[in-house]
């Protein structure tokens, strides 16, 4: 009672204070988003998988959710799904993204979609990072978190996920201004960025690994399950798996479990994983054990972009693969709004494009993939000197802009 | 601890909850504050803490009624023993779990104070809680302004609240995080670097590192105390000034009467006039001088530059004394900056390097050939560090020559008023020092 007494003999200090609160929220909200670095705008792989493009998605609209590191965003062609079965998907994935963020993305996700479906990416549930309780680099949650919208989700997942690494800092992550603050003498033009379209521009959270393993990384062999000995599944890593389960199973929705090809796990993971999902009554497959691997019919050096992640290639056979087990769960396409994937037919169409330019290996494939004059061509060169460069006329007219560096230093642009 | 959102937060709530009582009771917030403070800050120093203000509490009440020089001496000698064993303890170990919160600064506050009971100057306060308030009032426990008992009626009388009150004292916190941010933790990042490798930067660099020092000290240092000045002040408090724009001084003696006025008065009442001060002839006032220096170098730091920094102070003023003393602003800052560069070594052999490669190794082309762009400390620093040095030396000026620049900024309509405080704190957001690589909420002077 007294302090309303006193707001109201001091009502325009009270006004004033008020307001002052009010302006500087409103600066302080848009020079976080400004600050904040942008590693998905403008790179060829970006680490983090933008959560801005989901909020734009229509409500309502979302069949499959996936979840997972970059693994599953490398590893799950959302627009595959919809191509070859209608089922409209989207990832929520970023860079080591650990078992918690999935929770938090799931919960996020679920205050605008209702999927049927959530396939949950598990390499992130074994020890990648040793030295971490998440498993997982203390960058990487902040970069998963940062652009979340702010509320209770957010709050909670800072809350919680500070408490298991002390690199974090609760404070700045909730305010990310203070810890971006010192960006502001390297900020350029993909900061700006942040509000134009461009920045919720997305392939449903797929991004395509380019390239293919070389012959010294291909060395893989799919395990057998009686190769392995169950490995352990870490408490708190556990305690957050059950949390999705418990969601799921209360929203109605059916959880997979799935590990993409890659060298990161083995048959130990494999059988806790599998112990796992036959206690909670769920479907589990890991692609790098024999019977999946051959079923998929997966090939590791041709399907993998390198060693953890899967190429184009690979992400139609996983998908194809998963889009099967979907079906036969009774996972249907809805009859809703498909336009976010139809609007995206021809970014894919761009990026498969990239990618088997990434993996062509003739000059005949590459100029029948250049054909449309939207690439520049950049030669390379490294050594000193005199020299002529010597070039297909018929090639150089393809590209809209042909430079030829050496050692770095532009020579002809 | 000040710059962080838990205090920024619990000034807050203290506020609120002080305003929200009657006028009588108003100090118990305050107490519930300042106890919520230490022990979210140093709960594992709460127990020494504790004892100290036990014992020196009966203290107070044993020499209110038995006025014994002896006595004086063993509670005394009692309330110092934390502090040498702590400062004991992290020399040899670097550890420092035992020394609580702000020892450096309540063991005068206590000593000052049964010091003054002995006198019969006050009388000991009953009240254990009003007594645990004076000495724990979180504003000024990390680093003072040490305060006298017969100042702080104001703890305990309930003040109204004042707008023209609270809004200055948001001033002053404003303030106090623009001097830590845009310049102490800036300036801090090329003295680390020079003090860190004295071998690679000699000559012109320990001279910049010292000029630099100087600023970083004073700005930390009164950053703390403006934010405890500012933070007292909303609650209606007035603490004691505990700087007067020291770099303005035109001799050492009076650099004395502008820098840690408190400590200076301190050491002056209870250290210089007990030996005797200027009553017992001219060799011994030098001696007096030479013993006062010498503890205040010991209270910074048990290491042996801080006792030659306390030195060179106290040859300073007898220099001044003996012969007529060179009244100019320069040649003082000079002396100060040279001593300052001792206190911040980290041995009296690193100190005494320091000095001797200024002169023998300095190399005037230093000064301009790029040399002073450092890895972290680039074109891009050093330009918001002049600006930023700048703004405090135009601010110390207009001071110096009386104009009273909170008063005229809360002259101004409230809108101006308003983006004035809003440029302040998108300054310091935008181009303060924190973050990782930075601990912004530890103050230099914490660590004496």
């Amino acid at each position: 009672m007294q302090v309303f007494n006193a707001l109201k003999k001091h009502r325009v200090l009270a006004a004033g204070t008020a307001v002052f609160t009010a302006v500087l929220v409103l600066i302080l909200v848009p020079l976080s988003l400004l600050l904040m670095p942008k590693e998905f705008i403008n790179t060829s792989y970006p680490s983090t998988s933008s959560i801005l493009g989901f909020y734009k998605m229509p409500e309502n609209t979302l069949d499959v959710l996936f979840l997972g590191s970059s693994h599953a965003i490398s590893g799950f062609d959302t627009q595959e799904l919809y191509r070859k079965y209608g089922l409209r998907s989207s990832t929520l994935g970023s860079g080591e993204q650990n078992v918690a963020v999935s929770y938090f993305y799931l919960k996020e996700a679920l205050k605008t979609q209702k999927p049927k479906a959530v396939v949950l990416d598990t390499l992130m549930a074994f020890p990648f990072r040793d030295s971490k309780l998440l498993y997982s680099s203390a960058s990487s949650s902040e970069k998963a978190l940062n652009f979340m919208k702010p509320g209770i989700n957010k709050l909670q997942a800072i809350y919680e996920i500070s408490r298991y690494d002390e690199e974090l800092d609760p404070v700045s992550m909730a305010l990310p201004f203070l810890r971006y603050h010192d960006r502001w003498d390297s900020l350029d033009e993909n900061d700006l960025m942040i509000w134009s379209d461009y920045a919720s521009l997305t392939l449903h959270g797929y991004n395509i690994k380019m390239g293919q393993l070389k012959e010294d990384e291909a060395d893989f062999k799919p395990f057998n399950e009686a190769e392995g000995s169950e490995a352990v599944l870490a408490p708190l890593i556990r305690s957050y798996l059950d949390r999705i389960e418990e969601t799921c199973r209360e929203n109605g929705m059916e959880l997979l479990l799935v590990k993409t090809p890659s060298n990161k796990t083995g048959a130990d993971e494999y059988l806790a994983m599998k112990a796992y999902a036959a206690e909670k009554g769920l479907r589990y497959i890991d692609f790098n054990e024999e019977g999946v691997y051959r079923e998929s019919g997966f090939d590791f050096p041709h399907d993998m972009g390198n060693a953890g992640h899967a190429n184009y290639y690979g992400a139609v056979k996983i998908t194809g693969l998963i889009g099967d087990m979907l079906l036969s769960e009774g996972i249907t396409a809805g009859s809703d709004d498909k336009k976010s994937w139809e609007d995206t037919e021809w970014l894919y169409e761009r990026c498969k494009n990239n990618f088997f330019i990434s993996v062509a290996e003739t000059e005949e494939e590459l100029k029948a993939l250049t054909e449309d004059n939207n690439y520049s061509l950049k030669i390379e060169s490294d050594k000193e000197g005199e020299k002529t460069v010597i070039y297909d006329e018929e090639l150089r007219d393809k590209f809209d802009t042909v430079i030829i560096t050496e050692k770095g230093e532009v020579i002809h642009d | 601890m000040f710059l962080s959102l838990f205090y920024l937060l619990l000034l807050l709530a203290v506020l609120i909850l002080y305003y929200s009582l009657p006028l009588k009771y108003r100090w118990v917030s305050l107490l519930i504050g300042s106890l919520l403070f230490f022990f979210h800050e140093d709960k594992w120093g709460l127990p020494v803490f504790a004892a100290i203000v036990l014992c020196s509490y009966f203290a107070s009440r044993v020499l209110s009624v038995r006025k014994s020089r002896a006595l004086l001496i063993i509670f005394i000698a009692a309330v110092l023993i934390p502090l040498l064993c702590t400062r004991t303890f992290v020399k040899y170990t670097g550890l420092s779990l035992i020394a609580p919160l702000g020892v450096s600064f309540f063991t005068l506050q206590i000593i000052a104070y049964l010091t003054d009971i002995y006198k019969g100057k006050l009388t000991a306060e009953k009240n254990f809680l009003k007594y645990l308030l004076f000495i724990s009032f979180f504003p000024q426990i990390l680093q003072g302004p040490i305060p006298r008992y017969d100042l702080m009626d104001e703890l305990y009388e309930g003040h109204l609240f004042s707008e023209e009150k609270c809004v200055r004292g948001f001033q002053l916190i404003l303030w106090g995080f623009f001097l830590k941010l845009m310049i102490a933790d800036r300036a801090g990042i090329f003295v680390d670097a020079v003090y860190g490798d004295t071998e690679t930067f000699g000559g012109a660099f320990v001279l910049i590192a010292g000029i630099l020092y100087s600023i970083q000290l004073y700005a930390d240092f009164s950053s703390c105390v403006c934010i405890a000045k500012g933070s007292a002040e909303m609650f209606g408090i007035t603490l004691g000034e505990n700087f007067m724009r020291p770099y303005f001084a035109d001799s050492v003696k009076d650099f004395w009467r502008r820098w840690h006025i408190s400590l200076s008065m301190f050491l002056r009442d209870y250290v210089y006039i007990t030996l005797g001060g200027s009553r017992k002839g001219r060799i011994r006032k030098y001696l007096n001088i030479l013993i006062t220096f010498l503890v205040s170098g010991l209270w910074h730091g048990g290491g042996l530059n801080f006792i030659l920094w306390g030195l060179m102070h106290g040859c300073y003023q007898i220099a001044g004394d003996v012969i007529k003393p060179v009244k100019n602003k320069i040649v003082t800052f000079i002396l100060v900056m040279l001593a300052w560069i001792v206190f911040r070594a980290e041995s009296l052999s690193k100190a005494l390097s320091m000095l001797k490669s200024m002169v023998l190794r300095f190399d005037i082309h230093t000064l301009y050939n790029g040399s002073l762009l450092l890895e972290d400390f680039g074109c891009t620093e050093w330009v918001i560090l002049s600006a930023a040095a700048m703004i405090l030396f135009v601010v110390s000026l207009l001071q110096e020559r009386g104009v009273r620049l909170r008063e005229r900024i809360l002259s101004l309509p409230m809108t101006l008023r308003g983006a004035v405080y809003l440029a302040a704190i998108l300054v310091c957001i935008i181009f303060g020092k924190y973050g990782s690589g930075f601990d912004a909420g530890s103050f230099i002077y914490a660590g004496f």
